[in-house]
């Protein structure tokens, strides 16, 4: 169990992190709000000692993937919302990246994350794969149709 | 890539969310925060387990307050004590009754049991043949719970076609009268809101990938364990643990 400093020192460092994946998996604001909320407590009850920053980026993006899953799991089937809702509830993004952030939020889920996890966090395919849990050929595959997907969205560079 | 990155680093947590979740962390894990008691005191808990063992608190010690579901095609149950070790482990089909005899769990730390679990040669088989390994901890001490959840979410860490889930007792109370695993008769419920009219029966000799498929099937929505590759759906082709159950599409 970790002790105030930790928690304050992990919710500096993470919370872009977690509100970004958050924002990937979620469709609103008030289901953000749940997530983070549990991700951090979940931070704050584990016994896992992390070797490097590294080690415990992943192991918080992992939970929280997880935690969105579960989420979704539980109400996915009534709670669907357009996508000019869920780019609403990704506050604070300047116009000029919209374009780019309701293309990558239009994708199938299977694809989202790969692209965020590659594109942002220049994850390999393989550190995907353990993060996800799926085999690293998924991983390619999902991420070579999400490229194609997006170059049809968005043509130019966004995806090279 | 460059607007995909400049995107994603526009993008930041809220300082109200932040706020809202130190209020809330200070409000539920507050007992968190213990020091770590020194070495003695450590003992305390397990002289007080003595104790009561020899008091007649049998029952105290060795009664489950949580419980792990573990299911792909075997389907069985650990059952954890307040100390954290396996109590019980109770098989849910013939696959289920044979794996778990292959191996000794009980009395070992539930971390343990999983590593012993995730490291046999049958579970290794079973993943390899892309079945889809489902650990789902059933919450009846909350506290216990988030912790067991968050500590095999961590020893599943780097292997593949697993998934972890938590789900709270009263919500799949029902399990054993039907004669399924926690975890299966969770994936149950999410299979009629779908088509009310599926029943236990149906499912039980069904693997996770199986039923992963069917909920794909029914929902029209792709799957985000067992996914088409490029090779073929999963779950589709029977393995050699069968033991003659009936399956999904036979």
């Amino acid at each position: 169990m970790r002790d105030e400093q930790e928690v304050n020192a992990a919710l500096e460092r993470y919370s872009d992190t977690v509100r970004r994946v958050c924002m990937i998996y979620l469709k609103n604001y008030a289901d953000t709000e749940d997530i983070f909320q549990t991700v951090f407590l979940k931070y704050v009850l584990s016994s896992v000692s992390f070797e490097s920053p590294e080690h415990e980026k992943a192991w918080l993006i992992r939970v929280t993937i997880n935690a969105c899953k579960d989420l979704r799991k539980s109400f996915f089937f009534n709670r669907r919302v357009s996508l000019d809702e869920v780019v609403e509830q990704a506050a604070e993004v300047p116009p000029d990246y919209t374009e780019v952030l309701e293309a990558v939020l239009s994708l199938p889920q299977k694809y989202r994350d790969v692209i965020y996890l590659h594109y942002y966090e220049e994850y390999t395919a393989e550190q995907i794969g353990r993060i996800l849990g799926k085999n690293t050929n998924t991983v390619y595959t999902n991420l070579a149709r999400a490229r194609e997907m997006l170059k049809e969205k968005l043509g130019g560079d966004a995806y090279e | 890539m460059n607007k995909i990155r400049e995107t994603f680093d526009a993008i930041h947590a809220e300082e109200t969310l932040v706020e809202s979740t130190r209020a809330f962390l200070d409000a539920n894990a507050g007992h968190a925060k213990r020091k770590r008691m020194p070495a003695p005191a450590r003992l305390l808990p397990a002289a007080a387990c003595l104790f009561l063992v020899a008091a007649g608190g049998y029952q105290y010690c060795f009664a489950a307050t949580s419980v792990i579901s573990i299911d792909i095609n075997p389907s069985f149950e650990l059952g954890v004590n307040r100390y954290d070790r396996v109590v019980f482990v109770k098989e849910y089909n013939d696959d289920g009754y044979a794996y778990a005899n292959s191996l000794n769990l009980r009395f070992l730390g539930y971390e343990e049991a999983l590593e012993e679990i995730l490291a046999s040669e049958e579970m290794k088989a079973y993943l390899s043949e892309d079945e889809w390994l489902t650990i789902t901890v059933i919450r009846s001490e909350e506290e216990q719970g988030e912790r067991i959840l968050s500590n095999v979410e961590h020893c599943v860490e780097g292997h593949g076609n697993t998934s972890c889930h938590a789900v709270e007792l009263h919500d799949v109370e029902g399990a054993h009268a039907e004669g399924l695993s926690y975890g299966k008769y969770s994936v149950l419920l999410e299979l009629q809101k779908l088509n009310p009219e599926i029943t236990a029966g149906d499912i039980q000799g069904m693997s996770m990938c199986e039923i992963q498929n069917l909920i794909q099937d029914l929902s029209g929505e792709s799957s985000e364990n067992c996914q088409e590759d490029e090779g073929g759906t999963h779950g589709e082709h029977g393995h050699e643990h069968g033991h003659g159950e009936k399956r999904h599409g036979e």
